[in-house]
């Protein structure tokens, strides 16, 4: 036996680790950072969101495109020389640098890049986002950082056949050189084939100076090349360092301190923790009565296999199930809520909103130090929140009886379906037989023989649905105002509240496996027939 | 215990070449058990029915932008495109079956229609401003601006009084809700016995405010009708059935909503449907034959997948794909985000599962099974064994799993389009419920009930189909 939940473990790992990569690999294929900060974030906006969550380390070891180090590539889409730089993207520990003496002036700094049309051999292929940054330095004082959104060709400005990005206009006023360093704190890789610098206005020159092109080419003139220390003294940041790992990590050992972007005073536990009672208000009660209804209705239907109840109730079981659950959930808050209140001037149920079912540890707590207690211990609160709880259950009904109503209505042309298929295969069985030739009356052939049997699917299915009802019931959630699971992680896509929806996916993702084994286990348990293979 | 859709008899006539395919499937059970099935029967004439239009559609559509839009004149080209379902056609929340509005409502409509006139008649060019204030069909009458100017009067005046009678109903109506909280809180018996004559006699005013308003609003639209004619003969008929079933929110025919959503719903019941049915058939059949590190990878990527709630991830794959800034290959310049691909991906990528791990548990039965173990034996081929013993059994299981990701995919987009990752642009049937929840809380329930009695009709029919299908292939419960 425990080697069996041992084996069942064991399995199910690899299939979690693919879960989380799986999940990993699909919510970066955009940049999650330009997709909650927008296209154009400052530097520091951007950096704070890609460090604050890890993202700027490999997702899976070391193996992006372009590598950890500048790499020259020649090419014939290099249309200044014939190389252009590439790197991989990183941390901001390496950079590229082109400085120039400049008499003080006005001056427009451009650069271009091989286009993403004509690739041969340029690794633009996980560049589809992201932005590249480059910081324009008079001397020693940064005068500004601005983005380059890479993923479009460079063609701000068409000069003799070469497209140019303009990255913007500087006043130097000091006669210090201009530094044009370009990081690779990006999440893309970055191409740079050269930067040109145009002068606009000199001061103390009569003729504006001819515009100089600075190659990216180790050979150009004061260029400077910065390799990532980690990578460039053969022992690179080590294997472990990843995304992955560290997703992986934070699942393991329960850690979901981090803060939410969308919501920075909430920490990514607060919120799962906040919404799972709300969610379990709703689906809980209707798992319950949709199983005990519809396995009431199999067993009849099943009884009166082929006769006109059967027929009856699996003919309105398929006419359920061809609407949708959109429409039930819409015209059941409005004859459930609105009717009644329009008609009748009955406020039955809420439309829109939700109190808390269950008074909440903290504000107990609260009101117990506002009482007068100086440092109320767990006891006492929690015999306190005891004494709260018909209080807030109060509002149930208010607030949630009308979602269960429907989700039950929802369920029921589905489960009753099931629950008839499983019975009317017991129905069928040798042992049946033998109990009613034995004489068994129907009563006892329906409740002492066949529902016993029958308990097998009924508790694999109950237990199917288990992560469901964490997860909520996403559309009655939404409808209804019900802060519960299912709501929080839609808000949390749509708001790109990227730590969120990594947490409350990979949870849901390791509840479903850890039902599944609980199920096999609980099987084996209750089955004797099934042999622990 | 199921079984392969022909008789082994029958297949083996196949087989010698005595019988061809299309014989051999109807000479077999399966295909006898299923037409005595008259709902069955039935369900399959309404899923040809509903696919045939989609058919008419989508070729409709094709051959005008084969022809480079020569046909775009043509009345079924014009009437079965994309504009059409979008374009306004009459006052907004027009109920069906040409029931009344609400008095405010066609107050409101009323009101629209003469300030539209009114905008045109004060442009340089009355005459041919006047030409576009149109609805589909309905346009100005066909008189000089200065007769139009002369009835837009009239009109005015006619809308003035519908006004000024409405505001009497009004503060009757609010009056005597008032006496009514009144005589509900009355103390002493003189003073509800006062308030109750009070009420009366303001019941009966009402009902003559009432009959004066709607006298009023009879008036006034005669005096909209007059300047805006209802259109007649063919083009009256087809006005009609645009207003048929009444309009949305916006004034759009909800029949010409419906009908075009038919498109939409078959292009992502198929195409998710046959991607889902051929990916998972194919990794099914390679993972049950093969066995071995082949069986383990593909056991292991779709426990991976279906280890995240179903609903979960469809809404992440639908956002995803739908948030990547990608064009679409030999489009010009075709945002993924505005088709329907990101929807095929989810569908696709969530619904390959179930045919996956059914068809994979089958062939490895069959692969079990004696006379396959006999073929073996003998010294015939894996792809033989494959070609002549697996494929043909499990076929019934794509043809079940067809129909099942058919309708998972049309009620799936129900959901999406009500969370805005579904489809855009243009309608469908989850679009028009998700539209309709305003409507609903106005107790205007024509587009919720249209959408739903077309995705009823499809649903049901592929519910039924689906069940048959099952019960004639089990050749345990075939009688």
């Amino acid at each position: 036996m425990w080697s069996y939940v041992l084996r069942r473990i064991l399995y199910n790992i690899p299939v979690y680790m693919g879960v989380i990569l799986f999940l990993m690999l699909l919510l970066r294929l955009t940049d999650p950072v330009t997709a909650y900060l927008g296209k154009f974030p400052t530097y520091d906006q951007y950096n704070d969101k890609r460090t604050d969550f890890g993202l700027d380390k490999p997702i899976l070891g070391d193996w992006q495109l372009g590598g950890r180090t500048w790499t020259a590539v020649q090419s014939e889409a290099a249309s200044v020389g014939d190389t252009y730089l590439a790197k991989g993207p990183g941390t901001g520990a390496a950079w590229v640098q082109w400085s120039i003496d400049l008499a003080p002036g006005e001056y427009t700094i451009q650069a271009t890049w091989p286009s993403v049309e004509d690739d041969e051999g340029v690794p633009r292929s996980l560049g589809e986002s992201g932005l590249t940054w480059v910081r324009l330095i008079e001397g020693d004082i940064p005068l500004r950082t601005v983005s380059m959104d890479q993923t479009r060709p460079a063609r701000s400005t068409e000069i003799d056949g070469v497209g140019w990005h303009n990255i913007g206009n500087v006043t130097l006023s000091r006669s210090e050189p201009l530094h044009v360093r370009l990081r690779d704190d990006s999440s893309a890789p970055i191409l740079i084939d050269a930067i040109r610098v145009q002068p606009n206005r000199v001061r103390d020159a009569e003729d504006t100076p001819a515009p100089t092109v600075l190659d990216a080419d180790a050979s150009t003139e004061g260029i400077e090349i910065v390799n990532d220390p980690w990578t460039v003294g053969g022992f690179g940041r080590s294997l472990w360092d990843n995304q992955y790992v560290a997703a992986l990590g934070r699942i393991v050992t329960l850690n979901f301190e981090h803060r939410s972007w969308s919501v920075p005073s909430q920490s990514v536990g607060e919120i799962m923790s906040s919404s799972i009672v709300p969610s379990l208000s709703v689906t809980l009660p209707v798992l319950i009565l949709t199983t005990l209804i519809s396995t009431t209705l199999g067993l009849i239907a099943s009884f009166n296999r082929g006769k006109p109840l059967d027929r009856g109730v699996m003919f309105l079981a398929v006419l359920g199930m061809s609407i949708s659950y959109l429409v039930y959930v819409i015209v059941g808050q409005y004859f459930g809520a609105q009717w009644p209140r329009l008609a009748f001037d009955l406020e039955i149920f809420s439309t829109f909103g939700y109190e808390p079912v269950l008074p909440l540890w903290s504000d107990v707590r609260q009101s117990l130090i506002d009482g007068g207690a100086e440092d109320p211990g767990w006891f006492r609160v929690l015999a306190s929140w005891f004494a709260n709880v018909p209080g807030t259950l109060a509002s149930w009904p208010y607030y949630c009886l009308l979602p269960v109503l429907i989700g039950v209505i929802v369920a029921m042309g589905y489960d009753t379906r099931f629950y008839r298929a499983v019975m009317v295969e017991e129905c069928n069985k040798d042992y049946i037989r033998t109990a009613r030739a034995k004489g068994a009356s129907n009563k006892r052939v329906m409740f002492k023989h066949m529902l016993r049997n029958a308990l097998i699917p009924i508790i694999t299915r109950v237990m199917i649905s288990l992560p469901f009802i964490i997860m909520g019931s996403l559309l009655v959630e939404i409808y209804f105002g019900i802060p519960g699971m299912g709501q929080q992680l839609f808000a949390a896509i749509t708001n790109k509240d990227f730590p969120v929806v990594e947490a409350i996916t990979a949870l849901l993702a390791a509840i479903f496996i850890i039902t599944n084994i609980l199920t096999d286990v609980l099987y084996a348990v209750v089955d004797p027939r099934v042999t622990l293979k | 215990m199921s079984g392969s859709l022909l008789d082994r008899k029958i297949e083996a006539e196949m087989a010698e070449g005595k019988v061809g395919w299309l014989k051999a499937v109807r000479r077999s059970r399966a295909f006898r058990t299923f037409m005595r099935d008259k709902a069955a029967v039935v369900a399959l004439g309404v899923i040809a029915i509903y696919i045939s239009i989609a058919v008419v559609i989508i070729g409709a559509q094709f051959a005008n932008a084969v022809t480079r839009g020569a046909l775009s004149d043509t009345f079924i080209v014009k009437e079965l495109s994309l504009d059409a379902s979008l374009k306004r056609v009459g006052p907004d929340s027009l109920p069906g079956f040409f029931n009344e509005p609400k008095p405010e409502d066609r107050l409101e409509h009323a009101d629209s229609y003469l300030s539209r006139i009114e905008r045109a008649l004060s442009r340089e060019d009355p005459a041919a401003a006047l030409l576009a204030v149109t609805d589909a069909e309905r346009g100005v009458a066909d008189l000089s601006p200065d007769e139009i100017e002369r009835l837009l009067e009239d009109a005015f005046d006619a809308l003035d009084t519908a006004d000024i009678t409405f505001e009497d109903v009004d503060i009757l109506r609010e009056d005597l809700e008032f006496a009514r909280e009144d005589l509900a809180a009355a103390t002493t018996a003189d003073d509800a016995e006062e308030l109750r004559t009070q009420i009366d006699e303001m019941t009966e005013q009402l009902v003559e405010a009432e009959a004066a308003f709607e006298s009023a609003l009879d008036g006034l639209d005669d005096a909209v009708l007059a300047l805006m004619p209802w259109p007649t003969g063919f083009d009256g008929a087809v006005y009609n059935a645009r207003l048929l079933l009444g309009t949305d929110s916006q004034g759009r025919s909800i029949l010409w909503r419906a009908v075009y959503s038919i498109r939409v719903a078959t292009q992502v019941g198929l195409v998710s449907a046959i991607l889902a049915v051929v990916v998972g058939a194919f990794m099914g059949a390679t993972a049950g034959f093969f066995g071995g590190w082949v069986d383990h990878a593909i056991v292991w990527l779709y426990s991976t997948l279906s280890s995240v709630p179903y609903i979960v991830l469809l809404t992440v794959v639908a956002f995803v794909f739908g948030s990547l800034e990608v064009t679409v290959p030999f489009t010009d310049g075709v945002k993924v985000s505005n088709t329907l691909i990101p929807m095929y991906v989810a569908f696709g990528v969530t619904f390959w599962i179930a045919p996956c791990r059914q068809i994979r548990g089958e062939a490895l039965k069959i692969r079990s099974l004696d006379y396959v173990q006999s073929a073996t034996a003998l010294g015939a081929g894996r792809f033989y064994i494959m070609r002549r013993h697996v494929i043909p059994n499990v076929l019934f299981l794509v043809f079940i799993n067809f129909s099942l990701i058919f309708i998972g995919a049309i009620k799936s987009e129900v959901i999406l389009s009500f969370l805005g990752i579904g489809v855009i642009g243009q309608p469908s049937w989850g679009v028009m419920i998700s539209e309709s929840k305003s409507e609903v809380r106005n107790q205007f329930f024509w587009q919720i009930g249209t959408a739903t009695a077309f995705m009823f009709g499809l649903v049901l029919a592929f519910n039924v189909f689906s069940d048959a299908l099952q019960d004639a292939c089990d050749h345990k419960h075939a009688r």
